[in-house]
């Protein structure tokens, strides 16, 4: 009887355990080094940077019409009246 | 100057009072006006026509918001530009080069940013109705409040452009000090 039990137990214990199981541990499924995304390099000016040039370019970025195209358009739209 | 203290207090209660007053009755203008027109779109019998000036009176907001948006978010990247133009001054200063025309440029664009962000904020807020009267002068009541958004929104760019401009006279005086030759200059 005690040996059935002592068999009951210990599964129940693995049954439980399997459960919980969620793949080894963390630090062993940290991948390596090189297989890390690398930073893409990219020719646009840098964020942050102080450069008189990459602020300019910067600074030419924030140009646009200002909605011209918008009123152009609400224009046409308003010719049919 | 202690019988001006009361005066003083009761002018400064009233301005309290009467603010949130006048507010409320500007909205409840503007509420007012909307109703107005809605009434009066109810009775344009040509459904083509009246189709139109619901796309424009919707189209005037819509364009108010979001080309007010952009500028704000222009302004916001204007002036982190200024700031990192400003370190860039401050560096300068410390390595001993006189920086006095730049550091005054910078006074000036701040100036700008500031006038335009009021400016941009105001342009946001405002509300264009189609006053609407008869039918046959549908054409000239859209217009006019087409033309009276287009000039304030012009206006508002305007304000966004002189900021830019302003910033890139501080990039030119920091690239004359710095001796470097300022490239790809884009002028609004």
């Amino acid at each position: 009887m005690k040996t059935k039990s002592a068999i009951f137990l210990a599964v129940s214990a693995l049954f439980l355990a399997a459960c919980n199981y969620t793949g080894p541990a963390a630090t062993t499924t940290t991948p390596p080094a090189a297989a890390t995304p690398t930073t893409t390099v990219s020719v646009a000016p840098t964020t942050g940077s102080t450069n008189v040039n990459d602020l300019n370019t910067e600074l030419n970025a924030t140009v646009d019409d200002g909605g011209q195209a918008d009123l152009n358009q609400l224009q046409k739209d308003a010719a049919g009246l | 100057m202690k019988k001006l203290t009361p005066v003083l207090c009761s002018l400064a209660l009233g301005l309290l009072v009467a603010a949130p007053a006048y507010a409320l009755s500007a909205s409840e203008s503007a509420r007012m006006k909307r109703e107005e027109f809605r009434t009066r779109l109810s009775t344009i019998r040509d459904a083509k026509k009246k189709t139109i000036v619901e796309r424009i009176d919707q189209r005037l907001a819509q364009i108010n918001a979001s080309r007010t948006a952009i500028m704000l978010r222009h302004l916001t990247k204007i002036e982190e530009i200024l700031n990192r133009i400003e370190a860039r001054t401050n560096t300068v200063a410390a390595s001993g080069k006189d920086v006095a025309a730049v550091r005054t440029a910078i006074a000036t664009a701040r100036t700008a940013i500031t006038t335009a962000q009021t400016t941009v904020n105001a342009q946001a807020a405002k509300l264009y109705t189609i006053n609407i009267t008869t039918e046959a002068n549908l054409g000239s009541a859209v217009s006019t409040a087409r033309q009276a958004f287009a000039k304030d929104l012009q206006a508002a760019h305007q304000s966004v452009v002189t900021a830019r401009k302003s910033v890139r006279d501080v990039l030119k005086a920091l690239a004359k000090v710095v001796g470097e030759k300022l490239t790809n200059t884009t002028e609004d």
